[in-house]
This record gives C-alpha cells, structure tokens and sequence, in this order.
C-alpha cells in the first residue's frame, strides 16, 4: 500500500480525474473531500461490505428444481400475509 | 431525487385495469424484458443482464435472474409492499448512471434474503434495485439514508396491519 502524508486542505490526485482532499482533522475523525468522475462510485466501506455480504446471502440458484420448490415453500406463510392485507384493502 | 410508493402510483392509466403502476411493472416482468446493469451488482459485478421472472406461486415476490452468470438468481418484491412509508432519496449520482429523470420511470425492487423461517426473512432497504423503466437500465443503489440491510417483511407487515388499526380508529 502506498503511504503518503498529508496536512489539512492538502489533496492526492489519482489517475488524472480523481481528487482526494484531507478537508479537517478532528480527535479521531477526519473529514475527506472526494472529487471523482460521475460513473466512480465512491462508498463507506463497511457498508459497501455489508452489502456485498448480503447480496451473496440473498443468492438464490433459481434453475434446480428441488431448491425452487424448498423456496417456494418459504415464502409461503408470508405470501398469505402480503394477501390478507390487500385482500382488507377492499 | 425522492421516490415514494404515491409519486410512482399517481400516473395517468393506460388501460390497465389495476394501477397503472402495476401495469406498467407487469409488462415489464416478462422473460423477454432485458434489464442492463452495466456495473452488475455489488459481489456480481461480472453479471450485466437480468430478467425479471414473474411466478404466481410465489406473489408478490418475484425472481431475478441473471442472464451472465449461470445459476445466479434473487427473490425481490416491492419494498413499497413491505413498508408503507418507505421513500428513498436516489442520489445525484445514481440518477445520472440511470438517466433517470422522473420518479413515474423508476421500478424499485427488495432483494429478499430468504429463511426457512419466515419471520426471519428479510428484504434490504438500504440497497434497492432501481430500474430506469424506459432505457430498461438498472443498479443497486446504495442510499444515503439510514434503512436497514435485514428489515424483517413479517415484522414490517405486522406494522402496516397496526397502522391501519390505528388509521380506523382515528377516522
């Protein structure tokens, strides 16, 4: 990893379009600028993580037969709960 | 951009008999509907083409495909189902990945984390799917609100049932 130190107000650039601004320094925290290229996403990265992890738990393989009907059957109690409430809607 | 279950439904009817914006999702849920994404999803970036798979055995939810990584498939449902007053802000640069204009262009749909348990199964809020309609291109968006990733559909809409007790009395 690149280890480079910076101050307050001072910037890194990456490739040519990427600004990374050190904004304050407060105790602990430090508050960064980023300036990127509208189709860069820029993310906390524990929260990207988290979604990352929870995409690779809500998988489901949707072509085997067996686990379709395992599935199925799953949803099913909450299924009749999603019709109960638009069957009152009525 | 802010988009709540009423500015997406409160569309002029093409005919359809249910809402509009029912109709407009079911012409959408056909196998033969192809939905870009052009960054797949997050842990999937690899798969770059879905389709919707609409299964009258398991309404409301509905399947998700992936057309690049064999195997690869969700379960969502509308999150506007699950919780009453959900309403997300879809920041800018989403929007412009989207092309999204308007709220009416937008589809959002819950990838569901399925339990054997059904109290435990969970859709994620702070992660929905959207999908420009229109140019039929679609992203995990991250939101910048504070919605959960496991938001419990049993508790949710054990919620809703409450509310509308509640709505009862008071008129």
């Amino acid at each position: 990893m690149l280890i480079l130190t910076r101050k307050s107000d001072e910037s890194i650039i990456i490739g040519n379009n990427i600004q990374v601004k050190v904004l304050k320094i407060q105790g602990n925290q430090v508050h960064i600028g980023i300036d990127a290229p509208r189709e860069v996403s820029v993310y906390r990265q524990e929260i990207y993580e988290q979604i990352r992890k929870e995409n690779v738990n809500a998988v489901q393989n949707t072509t085997n037969v067996d686990i379709m009907k395992q599935l199925e059957q799953n949803l099913d109690s909450l299924k009749n709960l999603f019709m109960s409430q638009s069957g009152n809607k009525k | 951009m802010k988009i709540r279950r009423d500015n997406i439904i409160n569309q002029d009817s093409k005919g359809y008999s249910e809402t509009p914006y029912e109709g407009k999702v079911a012409s959408l849920l056909d196998q033969t509907v192809i939905f870009n994404f052009p960054d797949g999803v997050p842990a999937f970036e690899n798969s770059k083409r879905f389709v919707i798979i609409m299964n009258p055995k398991i309404k409301p939810f509905a399947y998700l495909k992936s057309l690049d990584i064999d195997d690869l498939g969700f379960v969502c449902v509308d999150p506007f189902l699950v919780c009453k007053d959900y309403s997300v802000r879809i920041p800018g640069k989403d929007l412009s990945l989207l092309g999204l204009k308007e709220p009416s262009s937008a589809l959002l749909l819950s990838m569901v984390t399925v339990e054997k348990d059904p109290k435990n199964t969970t859709c994620n809020l702070l992660a929905p799917i959207v999908i420009n309609v229109d140019t039929l291109t679609g992203r995990q968006v991250i939101l910048e609100e504070n919605f959960p990733v496991r938001y419990r559909i049993w508790e949710g809409l054990e919620a809703n049932e409450q509310n509308k007790k509640q709505d009862k009395k008071q008129s």
